[in-house]
This record gives C-alpha cells, sequence and structure tokens, in this order.
C-alpha cells in the first residue's frame, strides 16, 4: 500500500521532469558552392543521402550538381558550351539525376537526364520545343512537363520510361499541366490548370489515368502536388496551406497549419509519411506526433544558419534545402541525431 | 656525326618504348539479364567473382553475381519478385550482402545471400531502415540500419546475425562501407558542427574520424579498406589513401583533368581504383593515377565510368557503357 503510493507519486514526478516532446534534433551541413561561385541550393535526396540541386557562379549562371560526402559538390555540366544554365531537380537511389538544360543555339529548353555524369537529353512530346524533368524513380522513370504539336502552347505532364519513350499523361479541362514527383509504384503527381484559371493538384496512374486531388477547402482557387512517397501519400499546397493528402480512396486532404507569414507548402514527403516545407520565411518539418515545427528551432542556435526552404527529406530522415549561412545562400543537409 | 647517330638511335628507342609501363587490361562484358538492361559490378572477390546488381526490362534491379561459368546470376530479392533488390559486397566463399525491400512497408532491409537463400539481416532493435556493404571471409557483416530512437549508425553483423551498433561521432549519424578481414570497417559520420568525416573502427579502439586531406575540407568519407588496414576514400574534391600507421597519415590520389576523384575499393598490394570526373580510374604507387580508358584495347567499344572494387589478383569491376547500354565489366590484368 505505502509503496505503490510511493510509487504513484515517483510516477507523477516521473512525467513532469520528463521532456513533453522529444523533438528529433539536426546537424546542418553546408553543401557550400562551386569555386568561385555564389549561391546553391538542394532539391532532391535520396537514400544514402546524395544530393542534387543547383549552384550558381560568379557570373549567377546555374549549373546542375551532385553533392556526396566522400566528393563535395560536384559540377553536372550543361548542353555545350558551359555557359548554359542547367538544374538538377531529381534523383534516385542510384545516383542517376534528372533536371533540364538550355540548349543556348536556340534557347530552347530540355529535360536531361544525368547517369554517370553522362547528359542525355529528354526530348519532348512530337513537334514540340520545350520540357523538363523533374523526378525520377528507382526504375528509371522520369516525370516532367514537355509541349508537342498537339498540346498547342500549353505543357503537358509527361512520363518518360526508361527506354526514353515518352507519354503524355493528359491535363485537365484548360489543357496546362505538369508533373511534379514520381513513386515506385508509378504514380505521378503535380498540378494543371483549368479553363476557369484555378490550378488543381493532380494524381495519375496507369489504370486510373489522371484526376484531381481535392482542395482542403471548397473556395480554394489554386492547388499543387508536389512530392509522393512510395506508399502513395501526397504533400503539397492548397492556397496558403501545405497539405498532405492520404492514400485513401478520397485522397483525404489534411492541413498541416502554418508557423507564420500566412503560408504554408509542402515540397516533401518520406514513407514514413513525414513530411518538410517552407512557411513564411522557415523551413519546417511536420509529422503527425508533433505537427508543423520550424526546422530551425531543432539545430544549434549558433550554427549560423537560417534555414529557410526544406525541400525533400530520405527515409532516414535526412532533409535538404536551402538557407542563409553566413549571409549567403546555400544548399545545407539537415542529419538527424540520435536523442 | 655519334652524337647523331646517337640522337638517331634514342628517337628510334622512344618509338618503339612504351612511355609508360604501365599495366593493360583485357576487358568482360558481364552481360545483363534475358530481355534485361543495364548492369554494375560492385565487389569482387579473389577468385573473380563479381557482385552487383542488374535491371530487367521494366527497370526492376536484383542483386546479382557472376562467375566465368555462370555468367550472371539474379539473386533474387524479398518476395515478391516486384520488390528491388541490390548486391554490394562478396566474400571468397560467394556469399553475397547488399539490401532489398519489403513491399508491405516500403522498407528496406539488409540482406545476406548464402548458397542460394536470401537472409533479412534486420536492423537495430524497433528500427525500418539497413543496408549491408561488405561482407569479410569470417562472414562480418558491415553496414548501416536505424533503431527506435537511434538514427542511422555504422553496424556490425556477426556470423550468427547478431548486430552491434558501432556509434558515431558527436553527430549521431554513421554508415560503413566497407570491413576487412581483421574486422576493422571503415565509413563515415557527422559532427555537430555538420562536417562529415571519414571513419575508422577496431574492437578494441572503437570509432575514431580519419584525418581531412586539406585543413579546408569539410567532408571525407572513407569507401575501402583493404586486409592491412590502408583506407580509401574522398577528402574535399579529392580521392585519398589514408595508411595504416597510428596517425592514419592521409594522401591525395591527385585527380583526372584536375577536377574530383574520390576512391572507392583498395587491394592488398595496394592498388586503388575509384572515379575521377565521372571516369574510372586506376592509381597504383609507381604510375598514380591514370585513366583506365587509356589501359583497355583501342575500339573495344567501352567507355568506363566507374571502378568499384579490384581484388590482389588486380582484376576491376565496375560500370560503363558498352556500345551505349550501361553494363558491368571485369578488367584483367595481362602480362606485358
Amino acid at each position: 500500500m505505502a509503496i505503490s503510493n510511493r510509487l504513484a507519486i515517483w510516477l507523477s514526478t516521473l512525467l513532469i521532469l520528463a521532456p513533453l516532446a522529444a523533438a528529433q534534433k539536426y546537424i546542418v551541413t553546408d553543401l557550400g558552392e562551386f569555386a568561385g561561385g555564389a549561391v546553391s541550393q538542394g532539391q532532391s535526396i535520396n537514400t544514402i543521402g546524395q544530393i542534387a540541386g543547383y549552384a550558381r557562379f560568379s557570373n549567377y549562371n546555374a549549373h546542375g550538381f551532385i553533392w556526396t560526402a566522400s566528393t563535395g559538390l560536384v559540377d553536372l555540366g550543361a548542353f555545350p558550351p558551359a555557359s548554359d544554365f542547367s538544374v538538377a531537380q531529381g534523383i534516385n537511389s542510384f545516383g542517376e539525376v534528372v533536371g533540364y538544360s538550355l540548349h543556348s543555339g536556340a534557347i530552347e529548353q530540355r529535360g536531361v537526364l544525368w547517369t554517370r555524369g553522362t547528359m542525355h537529353s529528354l526530348g519532348t512530346l512530337p513537334g514540340g520545343t520545350t520540357s523538363q524533368a523533374n523526378a525520377i524513380n528507382d526504375l528509371g522513370q522520369i516525370t516532367g512537363y514537355a509541349n508537342g504539336t498537339k498540346t498547342g502552347a500549353a505543357v503537358h505532364a509527361v512520363l518518360w520510361g526508361r527506354n526514353g519513350v515518352i507519354q503524355d499523361i493528359g491535363a485537365l479541362s484548360g489543357g496546362y499541366s505538369q508533373g511534379d514527383a514520381i513513386n515506385i509504384q508509378g504514380e505521378v503527381i503535380g498540378y494543371s490548370i483549368t479553363q476557369d484559371a484555378k490550378s488543381h493538384p493532380i494524381y495519375w496512374n496507369k489504370s486510373a489515368g489522371l484526376r484531381a486531388l481535392p482542395y482542403l477547402s471548397a473556395t480554394d482557387t489554386r492547388g499543387w502536388g508536389l512530392a509522393i512517397n512510395n506508399l502513395g501519400q501526397i504533400a503539397g499546397g492548397s492556397d496558403n496551406n501545405a497539405v498532405l493528402w492520404e492514400n485513401d480512396k478520397a485522397h483525404t486532404a489534411v492541413n498541416l497549419g502554418i508557423l507564420s507569414g500566412g503560408w504554408s507548402t509542402a515540397y516533401g514527403i518520406n514513407d514514413q509519411g513525414v513530411v518538410v516545407g517552407a512557411s513564411g520565411s522557415a523551413a519546417f518539418i511536420w509529422t503527425q506526433a508533433q505537427g508543423i515545427v520550424d526546422l530551425n528551432t531543432l539545430i544549434d542556435s549558433n550554427s549560423g544558419w537560417t534555414l529557410g526552404m526544406a525541400t525533400a527529406i530520405n527515409n532516414p530522415g535526412q532533409i535538404t534545402g536551402e538557407g542563409n549561412y553566413n549571409g549567403a545562400q546555400h544548399a545545407f543537409l539537415l542529419t538527424p541525431v540520435s536523442q | 656525326m655519334t652524337s647523331t647517330r646517337l640522337a638517331t638511335w634514342l628517337s628510334t628507342l622512344l618509338l618503339l618504348v612504351p612511355l609508360s609501363a604501365a599495366q593493360k587490361y583485357t576487358i568482360a562484358d558481364l552481360g545483363e539479364f534475358a530481355g534485361g538492361a543495364a548492369s554494375q559490378g560492385q565487389a569482387i572477390n579473389t577468385i573473380g567473382q563479381v557482385a552487383g546488381y542488374a535491371r530487367y526490362s521494366n527497370y526492376n534491379a536484383h542483386g546479382t553475381i557472376w562467375t566465368a561459368s555462370t555468367g550472371l546470376v539474379d539473386l533474387g530479392s524479398f518476395p515478391p519478385a516486384s520488390n528491388f533488390s541490390v548486391g554490394q559486397g562478396i566474400n571468397s566463399f560467394g556469399e553475397v550482402v547488399g539490401y532489398s525491400f519489403h513491399t508491405g512497408a516500403i522498407q528496406q532491409h539488409a540482406v545476406l545471400w548464402a548458397k542460394g537463400t536470401i537472409h533479412d539481416l534486420g536492423t537495430l532493435p524497433g528500427g525500418d531502415y539497413s543496408q549491408a556493404s561488405g561482407i569479410n571471409d569470417v562472414g562480418q557483416i558491415a553496414g548501416v540500419a536505424n533503431g527506435k530512437g537511434i538514427s542511422p549508425h555504422a553496424v556490425l553483423w556477426g556470423r550468427k546475425g547478431l548486430i552491434q551498433d558501432l556509434g558515431a561521432l558527436s553527430g549521431g549519424y554513421s554508415q560503413a562501407f566497407a570491413i576487412n578481414i581483421q574486422g576493422e570497417v571503415a565509413g563515415d559520420s557527422a559532427t555537430q558542427d555538420g562536417r562529415w568525416h571519414a571513419i575508422y573502427w577496431n574492437k578494441s579502439t572503437g570509432l575514431r574520424a580519419l584525418p581531412y586531406l586539406g585543413p579546408k575540407d569539410t567532408s571525407a568519407s572513407a569507401n575501402g579498406i583493404n586486409n592491412l588496414g590502408q583506407i580509401v576514400g574522398g577528402s574535399g574534391n579529392s580521392a585519398t589513401l589514408w595508411q595504416n600507421d597510428q596517425n592514419h597519415t592521409v594522401q591525395s590520389l591527385g585527380t583526372l583533368a584536375n577536377t574530383w576523384s574520390t576512391a572507392i575499393a583498395i587491394n592488398d598490394v595496394g592498388q586503388v581504383v575509384g572515379w575521377s570526373n565521372f571516369v574510372a580510374f586506376i592509381w597504383t604507387q609507381a604510375d598514380g593515377i591514370q585513366d583506365l580508358n587509356t589501359l583497355i584495347p583501342a575500339n573495344s567499344g567501352w567507355t568506363l565510368g566507374m571502378a568499384t572494387a579490384i581484388n590482389n589478383r588486380g582484376q576491376i569491376t565496375g560500370e560503363g557503357y558498352y556500345n551505349g547500354a550501361q553494363h558491368a565489366f571485369l578488367l584483367t590484368p595481362v602480362s606485358e
């Protein structure tokens, strides 16, 4: 009796002393910049912590990069001449990177795939003039957008198979769409603009075809799907709110909240359903347990960093994006620290 | 007069004698799955068996073992076969390690393929992620795993499958990429200041950071270790070799075309392979860094992109483009 009372008191004391939420902490790695360059941004991260993104030279021309701990920042180049522009947008587990580059001769933009440093142009739909690749899955399937004779002036979301064969996955009524992400199941998400000038988040798979995802609120007029995990959960935005669309039949939309500045957008999601993005001037992380949290509160306050945007998160929980590091805009790698 | 003859003789000699006595190689294509596309060699053992992965026509990847007598063999994955797997390491007994996916929860687990069976190596308690990178002849396996409340850490699986957390530097995150016969492990780990360090672990000293190459370097990684304890990897933008002395003395292996390089493996003779500027290289004490493409027959149809492993006979595996297709290769030294 006495013992159990004491035990109860001891237990309640313990509960008061225990931190309310054991939030995950992170360390920040500066991905640096090109020699003599300025500005870098991380766009995508794979399971082993390799990061794709872009960085600018001193003349502000940008090139896609891949970063690994053993090589540092590696310039992926552009269509020749090197004065041309390129951006890397997505990376898969095999280190294959996609993005886009400009052909300066005709000032045309093409989606590109970099495999082991070799740059492949992905082309356009027949008769087209422009394309962009935004994501690649481990099966080598790539999504993005392209135009062609049949799309008129608009671009359409497209799927490139691993043989480089391009497939138009269509658009809602207005005829404009783009693919932003693709998962291992070949599900594609993005957005499409309808004739009433609303932009709708979209979802596509091979059997169901293209459909609009629901807005968070029926009165919303703008929405984007920006990331999809391998389970089919989707992250993006609807009007001013970051959104998670569940992988149920209805694609139920969950409001992830706002930190500050009156807006938030989700850019990345991993297979644990952890979401990252930006709200106001800060990068955020969202988890089911703790909701939306400013990533700046989860790093060393004396690090010299202000994290502005988190663009992607891998399954081990590493995050990339862009922030201000002692006055310069740099790409970062956040690595979770054991508790 | 005499001196003119001498000059003539000397110039003739120069034409006849190769400029460098560099080792030359024959090249074998390790092929691809029937109807498949793309393959990569990741590790090679003493008898020239190669572990890696190859892709089917739908680009799904499965771990592979290649031997001269069997060709490319599919090691399979966790069922169903539509799951991914990748082979990363091989020992003298043909045991292969790597990783595969569990579709249900899309979890990635380290695996051991032994005698035709796939074994799930699991994670640290409560974890959902692991990957195996190397296996030695004692059957010890090095890799990475997470656990409940534990970020991914370098781990060592013992012969009986018991998993040991090798710890991490102050940042609490680490991964192991290679292991030698002595059970010494190499990898990388982050520190609180955000820097990545090459790391070395052994049973008695535990985990330690290896020195950077340059004082301004902020990231490094150790990718390979030989049985003498010599370690290779990259620091800053340069391939590096860490000696097996007390201080792990570090030296640069140079780069091709003055760009970037990283070393991936080292054999017991001290020959190092890796890639620089997206080109496969070999480094030896005598010849320094050389583009492997200059050491294979001209007009072979190959462009060697990355060399990932070298055995004690000097055979090298990796990945390149063979007449436009991404294929695994095996280089075998030829006598000069």
